[in-house]
């Protein structure tokens, strides 16, 4: 009832609630409702509010300038960093496997092939970054021959990627051999593992 | 000639008539751009800045700290009025900040103080007389206490609809709780109120 009373009312405009938050009052506690026709008790010192808009932006200005100058010191990223933000894009689990042990045997052919070059130990990591994944993936189909099962399997690869062989013409025989000689290359208990 | 009008005026502190007020609208799109963010801003305290410290000065009861609640508030909404999207009144949003506020400034306040409630009690009433912006006399000082003893949502839904007179559907989006229960806050407190009255009266 009340409800229906209050839908009627809100139609009728904001003074029609505020009578209807008085009639509630009055039936709720008489008290109370005297005591609210009273003056309100609480002050406000004199142009409080004309000042306030420029106390709160004064603030929000004086925040900003300090929050400013850490934005202006920012050095512009250097081409190692882009490098590295786009390595960091590459290296998703589904490449990392690939990419990192492709690296590595690129790396330590590239010791092995440039002897009296300034390539040590040290760099080889440097080197091996470098190389896009474009290069490596391509190296390694070009190159498919020259790498044994063996190989992968000792940089950590547990799978090996048939997308690689898939893109170098190869016909059903030469699948099949190529599938027979990969099983032949592991032992007992890898073949356990992957079954 | 209005004086329900001029009554409104005192107790829910409107200071212009609804025909010259600024709409929400308007203000919202003055503050997506940022040319016109700061104006837009100023509009926007204009219109809200007193309902707001209102409904912090009922919580906080001192101007001061009313003062410093209300300062942080306007600074919070000048940052993520972005993220106001619109589903509830520019109004209730601000009253629903301006709330959390001000508990949060209650909260912190209480942590500080190890009274006990009876001293934070009569510590009201003592504050309240030496306040030189509160002219109530012995009554109101009464009244202030029975409030400050209600249980949070019940003080802030009295509060909301006593001295603020919003509707319950107002209400209903500050604190996100339904009209039902709202309706019972209110009665509950308003009872509680009567009952300490009765009780100090007695004492």
């Amino acid at each position: 009832m009340l409800n229906a009373h209050c839908i009627v009312v809100k139609n009728r405009g904001t003074m029609h609630s505020k009578d209807e938050i008085k009639k509630e009052l009055e039936e709720l506690s008489p008290f109370l409702a005297k005591l609210k026709a009273k003056e309100d008790p609480f002050n406000v010192p004199s142009n409080y509010f004309d000042n306030l808009a420029d106390q709160v932006m004064a603030q929000i200005k004086e925040e900003e300038e300090v929050a400013a100058p850490k934005v202006v010191s920012q050095p512009t990223p250097s081409w190692i960093d882009r490098l590295i933000e786009q390595l960091q894009l590459l290296l998703q689990p589904q490449y990392a496997l690939q990419l990192a042990s492709v690296a590595i045997l690129l790396a330590a052919g590239a010791y092995f092939f440039w002897p009296s070059s300034s390539i040590s130990p040290g760099n080889i990591d440097e080197i091996a970054a470098n190389i896009s994944e474009d290069e490596l993936i391509q190296y390694v189909q070009h190159n498919i021959d020259d790498f044994e099962v063996s190989q992968f399997v000792d940089a950590g690869i547990q799978e090996v990627n048939f997308d690689l062989f898939l893109e170098t013409e190869i016909n059903s025989e030469e699948m099949d051999q190529l599938m027979d000689d990969l099983l032949e290359d592991l032992d007992e208990s890898s073949l356990e593992e992957l079954l | 000639m209005y004086p329900n009008q001029i009554r409104l005026i005192s107790k829910t502190h409107e200071l212009q008539t609804p025909s010259t007020e600024i709409s929400d609208e308007q203000i919202l799109a003055l503050l997506q751009e940022e040319k016109s963010m700061e104006p837009g801003f100023r509009l926007l305290l204009q219109k809200y800045q007193e309902r707001m410290y209102w409904q912090i000065r009922r919580l906080v009861v001192e101007h001061e700290d009313a003062n410093d609640v209300l300062q942080n508030c306007m600074i919070k909404v000048y940052r993520s009025i972005n993220t106001f999207q619109g589903k509830s009144k520019l109004y209730t949003w601000l009253y629903r900040i301006a709330t959390n506020e001000s508990i949060t400034f209650i909260n912190k306040k209480k942590k500080k103080s190890t009274s006990s409630i009876d001293e934070e009690e009569s510590g009201l009433a003592n504050q309240l007389k030496a306040d030189a912006h509160f002219d109530g006399d012995a009554v109101q000082r009464q009244l202030q206490q029975a409030i400050a003893r209600l249980p949070e949502k019940q003080r802030l839904v009295f509060n909301m609809r006593y001295y603020e007179e919003m509707s319950y559907q107002d209400i209903s989006e500050v604190l996100e709780t339904s009209v039902g229960a709202l309706k019972a806050s209110y009665h509950h407190a308003a009872k509680k109120i009567e009952q300490f009255f009765k009780e100090t009266d007695i004492n």
